[in-house]
């Protein structure tokens, strides 16, 4: 479709009489237009809208009832390509040529009629519908009411500036807290901040042996030095990405399949999902990785290209009949996603119309979705079965174009083979009845004939059948595929859509980015060859945009702290937040970029500092003042995560699997509707059982692992920078039940009483030992006296050992991090 | 491994020990209570009740949910048109033939309203019936619609309405979900139809047995172990709530710490209480019968089940309970298979109304009725209908609504709302009316703005509202 799309929209520039991808408003010379009224609309209303117009329906994704629809096209591509009859489809379907296109189905169109469609589209197919769909013609857009100036007062749009007279991160959160008449809390203990940092970090808690050998590293080379060379063997374990990779995922409403009414499955959205751990892992820096992910295809090789998965794994209504409405809704959910995960702005609040709250005028949002338009989005898929909007894969590797026309052009040559020995069979199954017919007559010599005849085809099909089957091992070899983007050849601005209705179209708005950010940040002009995602790139990655930089510092502040900085931390826009302390927002900005967008950098400054360090008690003044702890004078407690906690468990039983996963399971499945099929349930409830991290997982919307979807999980069809945090019956009624929870209780029991080597059990309890794998921390006293109650509170104290795993487990101090 | 070895002994916090020692001891219910009491100025239970806008006229609302768009022509929207018309073919359909009712209606009650010979048992609650007929839809395919009547949208994922009105008002009931839904469908939209999306997690629907299938073997995940009987498990449970206690002492102030402990003594008692509440085993033989349990006929058992459990749920204090039934999508075999769909809702339907009488609890309990559009009055091959979005019925009952009377109507054949229209936004906005909520208030901030149930659309029904 693109192929011809693109040529289409290349020639109407060409040709001059349509503006640059306008698709609007041209006067067309009154004869044509009297010969459009005469011959070409009757035609098309009589024998075509009953199944291709608003209307009626929609067959094949086409619509003939307005010019915008016909150029447009369906799933084959644009019904016609004006000034060139032998390219149209349209041309090839009413000629009944094609034996698969024949259009009308049930009878040709007369001789006359075909030739007079020819002749339109050699004139160029004008054509002057468009505006019977607008309700009330002639409306414009609405003047913007936007005062660009007084919007740009907002603190967002001021530079980042770094603190002068500060030092440090410590000296800028002090400097507030004097300022505020808080006193900071004293450090954690050790033994608390490695299991802080461990979890933070790589999201799994410290063995027994680590927390140990940390001790005595502190011992031995002082805590500051001990602490560091810690968080350097954290940043550096391949977990890290594994860990921060999944917080970035919750961000991109990361899922391998499509939510929605019509569930079916993203095959290869595992290959974004390894993209971004292993981007950080390798501290690809930030600037770098929101370049990829916008424009991967379009810088460098394009070797980056699977980073564009970000644009492409949103929810998309794939069974909407009209490509027209589908494009624009898709469009949306990349704008929304690229606007609040990068920037942190709501701009597609500024669909319908200007944005209430923030300095972007709904011209602004079609300037950017000219961008996406002039964006084809490549989620792959198989059209039937109520998906109505499938589209093609981005082959990867070498000479993956050409791999990929070969395969296709292999899999059309054999289907085409198929229909051929199918077409010769109906033709005989005809024949024979025909000749019963002729036998009961009597006719011997129509009978030979016929006979002949039937001769003649059935040698037609075998011919077909064997070179079907000299085919049938000769597959060329498929490349990888991956979901992605790539540009359009020919650029096509976005009309104004009045009320955000695809019905409703104004003026043509040229590509560009929200005007509010023009003194301050420049505004690239957009090369009118290309679709101007370089640039938008570009322009997210700038040192200059004073929000990519604040927006990710705060997302990685928020996950070290528990809350963000501004707390809205997809929304710095007016409706958001401000910043508790705007001083420490910037100096983490500042800071990211002077080390040249290094994450890990930013993530090692601010574990290393005192504010970072500081436990997590409780200060009866501070607490008057400042009770939600926005100026960071303690830790707060926090609550591991799904995946901490599912992981830790698999760790504690010693089931944990910690290589990385291969591929996904769903990859397996294939491209379909996910919906209540049995056989994939069951499939998906295999893989969730495996003890990969958590991060592995199979995510299908709707089907969430339930044990990660209890722990509030990020849903993932939304935006979700911030979970929710919950503490539902349905939490406590897994950790004291589940058969999950229990089968591990009983392994770490097993595991706790086993000595290595010996086949008889651990004669005395390992009490302390569950104590210490679980919490990193031996049992006073009086908890050993209530533990050992416990227990003995069963028969067998095997199972009153369990009792106790399960009980360490499900305690708040196992689920939080103090 | 010697674990002694690579211990570091931490003295444990001992000074709180003091305070905890005077409720360690056998701790149990009263003691968490009194400890609960205590700190509840810091911690709100976001579940706990919370006061209406204004005076509701319904505590809780049961949502029979008729998924594929039940044929509002041979229902409870009587069209004498169309039976005089039979035969005769619809401008702009097509050109397809009318097909008049293959059932009669009747004038039931004082209200003389008239009900299809389909209900013959709810034709005798024909005074408490509030019928809606001028339902329209946006969409006449079924999951859009099937969305937005749950969500108020289809292109966007949205909290379902049981959501906002559990996050509207609260539960009545700490020991049970405040909002549970029976055998919903999982295509449709799925989980989205009982969903939170942005609301907290907390606000979702509870779901309870599989789409199709009888709620009589249906469970709550992880509601029973296998492993520890009770007093064993209270015995576990309470050497955890000690460790969690000792931990909100040290933090103090910890509504974190408060929400672990009070999910675990909801969950202890939901354990009791659920399947209790869940079990019909204590109701008589007769009662079952009423609601056609145990008839010969499934899909009566079946349904009838769901809407006792229903009233037992609302007895318990469930504050939004979704009842499902399907498929009422007659394209064909219209009038076997709509026959059989009404005898299997009929009887438990009207059972339901009776016992919530019986109780005096129909006056404050909104029933509703409806699927997420109508059908056709035109015929579809010989002996069905095709789906219609521009023009269905929906019934509402109790909760302060007007029995005995029909809203709004439809053209003369039933094919387009054309009176007194009700949108679901509208429907959305009265169902919030009656619970006490203003569906303009309820706003909850997301991304940037706040979001509504009915969007930016929506006004309250004020006709049908006694």
């Amino acid at each position: 479709m693109s192929q011809t799309f693109r040529s289409l929209l290349s020639l109407l520039c060409f040709a001059g009489w349509l503006p640059v991808a306008s698709l609007a408003e041209p006067t067309i010379p009154p004869k044509q237009l009297e010969f459009f009224e005469k011959k070409i609309r009757p035609v098309l209303a009589e024998h075509c809208y009953a199944c291709h117009s608003a209307a009626e329906k929609i067959k094949g994704g086409l619509r003939l009832d307005t010019r915008d629809a016909t150029l447009v096209g369906g799933d084959t591509g644009p019904a016609i390509e004006p000034g060139d009859p032998a390219a149209s489809l349209l041309v090839e379907a009413i000629r009944w040529e094609n034996e698969d296109l024949q259009m009308p189905p049930k009878s040709q169109l007369k001789e006359q009629e075909v030739r007079d469609l020819i002749t339109w589209i050699k004139m160029g197919a004008p054509d002057p519908r468009g505006e019977e769909r607008v309700e009330g013609a002639g409306l414009t857009e609405a003047e913007s009411e936007i005062d660009y100036e007084a919007g740009r007062e907002h603190w967002i749009y001021q530079p980042v500036e770094r603190p002068d007279d500060e030092t440090d991160l410590d000296a800028v959160i002090l400097t507030r807290l004097a300022k505020e008449g808080l006193s900071p809390l004293g450090a954690a203990e050790p033994g608390v901040l490695l299991r802080r940092l461990s979890y933070d970090l790589v999201g799994l808690p410290p063995a027994p042996e680590q927390a140990a050998a940390f001790q005595k590293e502190i011992e031995e080379k002082g805590k500051e030095q001990a602490v560091a060379d810690a968080v350097d063997r954290l940043l550096d374990s391949s977990q890290f990405g594994e860990r921060w990779g999944r917080h970035w995922l919750d961000v991109v409403r990361y899922a391998e399949s499509n939510g929605m009414e019509r569930n079916y499955l993203f095959s290869k959205a595992w290959r974004y999902r390894d993209y971004v751990i292993d981007a950080f892992n390798r501290d690809l820096p930030f600037d770098q990785f929101a370049r990829e992910q916008v424009a991967g295809d379009l810088i460098g090789d394009g070797e980056s290209r699977v980073a564009t998965g970000f644009l492409a794994i949103g929810p998309k209504m794939l069974n909407e009949r009209d490509k027209e409405v589908f494009g624009y809704e898709l469009i949306d959910e990349q704008i929304d996603a690229t606007s609040r995960a990068f920037l942190g702005l709501t701009v597609s609040c500024a669909r319908c119309h200007d944005h209430k709250f923030d300095a972007i005028s709904q011209s602004d949002y079609y300037a950017m979705a000219g961008i996406f338009r002039s964006t084809q989005t490549l989620f792959g898929g198989q059209g039937g079965g109520g998906n109505r909007q499938p589209s093609a894969l981005m082959p990867l590797g070498d000479n993956a174009e050409e791999k990929d026309a070969a395969l296709k052009a292999y899999r059309k040559r054999v289907a085409d083979l198929g229909k051929q020995v199918k077409s010769r069979e109906g033709k005989l199954r005809n024949a024979k009845k025909q000749l019963a017919t002729l036998e009961k007559k009597k006719e011997t010599e129509k009978m030979a004939r016929m006979r002949e005849n039937m001769d003649s085809i059935a040698d037609e099909r075998d011919e077909f059948k064997e070179r079907l089957a000299d085919l049938k091992d000769k597959a060329p070899d498929a490349p990888e595929y991956a979901m992605g983007v790539a540009d359009r050849e020919t650029p096509v601005d976005s009309p104004f859509l009045i009320r955000g209705n695809a019905d409703t179209k104004a003026k043509v708005v040229p590509r560009g980015l929200p005007r509010v950010f023009e003194p301050l940040t420049g505004l690239p002009e957009i090369n009118p060859a290309s679709s101007g995602r370089r640039e938008l790139a570009e322009w997210i990655a700038d040192d200059a945009n004073p929000l990519t930089s604040r927006v990710i510092a705060n997302r990685v502040w928020a996950h070290l702290f528990g809350q963000g900085i501004v707390r809205t931390v997809d929304n710095f826009g007016v409706s958001g937040q401000p910043p508790a302390n705007p001083e420490l927002l910037d100096y983490l900005a500042a800071s990211l970029v002077e080390n040249g967008w290094s994450l890990k950098s930013l993530i090692r400054e601010i574990v290393l500092s005192d504010a970072y360090q500081r436990e997590s008690g409780y200060h009866e003044r501070n607490y008057e003042i400042d009770p939600d702890n926005r100026f960071a004078w303690r830790q707060d407690l926090r609550r591991l995560d799904a995946e901490a906690i599912r992981d830790s468990i698999l760790a504690f039983s010693g089931e944990l699997d910690p290589s990385p996963r291969e591929g996904s399971v769903i990859d397996g499945m294939g491209d379909q509707n996910f919906g209540r099929n049995a056989k994939l349930l069951a499939q998906l409830d295999k893989a969730v059982a495996a003890p990969h991290r958590s991060v592995y997982l199979p995510i299908v919307r709707n089907a969430t692992p339930s044990g990660l979807k209890v722990f509030d999980f990020a849903e993932s069809s939304l935006i979700v920078g911030q979970r929710n945090e919950t503490n539902v019956p349905a939490q406590a009624l897994y950790l004291m039940n589940s058969g999950f929870v229990i089968r591990n209780a009983e392994k770490i029991a097993a595991r706790l009483r086993t000595v290595p080597g010996e086949e008889e059990p651990k004669e005395v309890l390992p009490i302390a030992e569950a104590y210490q794998l679980v919490l990193g921390r031996d049992p006073g006293a009086a908890e050993l006296r209530k533990a050992t109650e416990l227990i003995a509170s069963h028969e067998d104290p095997d199972a009153g050992l369990v009792t106790l795993c399960q009980a360490l487990i499900a305690s708040a101090e196992f689920r939080y991090l103090n | 491994m010697n674990f002694h070895q690579c211990s570091q002994v931490i003295p444990p916090p001992l000074s709180r020990r003091d305070y905890l020692r005077g409720v360690s001891a056998g701790f149990g219910y009263a003691a968490f209570a009194a400890l609960a009491a205590r700190d509840a100025q810091a911690y709100q239970n976001p579940l706990a009740p919370k006061a209406p806008h204004f005076p509701s006229t319904a505590k809780r609302v049961i949502f029979a949910c008729m998924r594929g768009g039940p044929s509002h022509v041979d229902t409870f929207d009587h069209k004498p048109a169309l039976a005089k018309d039979d035969g005769k073919t619809v401008k702009d359909f097509g050109n397809r033939k009318l097909m008049k009712s293959p059932w009669s209606f009747s004038r039931h009650g004082e209200s003389g309203l008239p009900i299809s010979d389909l209900f013959p048992h709810l034709a005798r609650h024909a005074d408490d019936l509030c019928l809606l007929n001028s339902m329209y839809a946006d969409t006449p395919a079924h999951p859009q619609a099937f969305v937005q009547l749950h969500t108020g949208s289809f292109q966007f994922v949205r909290p379902s309405m049981g959501a906002w009105a559990l996050y509207g008002l609260g539960t009545e009931n700490e020991n049970l979900p405040g909002f549970i839904t029976l055998a919903p469908p999982d295509r449709v939209g799925g989980a989205q139809n009982y969903g939170s999306a942005f609301l907290p997690a907390l606000y979702q629907g509870t779901k309870i047995g599989d789409y199709g299938q009888s709620v009589k073997d249906s469970r709550i995940a992880n509601l029973s172990n296998r492993r520890l009987d009770t007093e064993q498990q209270r015995a576990q449970l309470d050497f955890v709530q000690e460790m969690n206690r000792e931990m909100l002492a040290q933090q103090e102030k910890s509504n974190r710490v408060e929400g672990v402990i009070e999910s675990y003594e909801l969950a202890f008692r939901m354990q009791a209480e659920m399947p209790e509440v869940m079990g019909l085993g204590s109701e008589t033989e007769k009662t079952k019968q009423r609601y056609g349990i145990g008839s010969g006929d499934q899909k009566r058992d079946s349904f009838g089940r769901q809407c006792l459990m229903a009233r037992r749920f609302a007895e318990a204090g469930v504050r939004f309970i979704e009842l499902s039934h399907g498929s009422w999508d007659q394209h064909g075999n219209l009038s076997k298979q709509l026959s059989a769909n009404c005898q299997a809702v009929d009887q438990p339907l009207a059972a339901l109304l009776a016992d919530l009488k019986d109780r005096d609890m129909l006056k404050d309990t909104l029933v509703i009725w409806g699927g997420e559009f109508g059908r056709t009055p035109h015929v579809k091959r010989n002996d069905g209908r095709d789906h219609n979005a521009t023009g269905f019925t929906f019934w509402m009952a109790g909760g302060g609504v007007k029995g005995g009377m029909r809203h709004g109507m439809t053209d003369d054949h039933g094919i387009k709302a054309v009176e007194g229209r009700v949108s679901f936004h509208d429907f959305h906005a009265t169902l919030l009316h009656t619970l006490g909520l203003d569906h303009e208030k309820l706003t909850y901030r997301y991304a940037g703005r706040d979001f509504r149930l009915t969007d930016v659309h929506g006004q309250v029904v004020q006709e049908i509202l006694a």
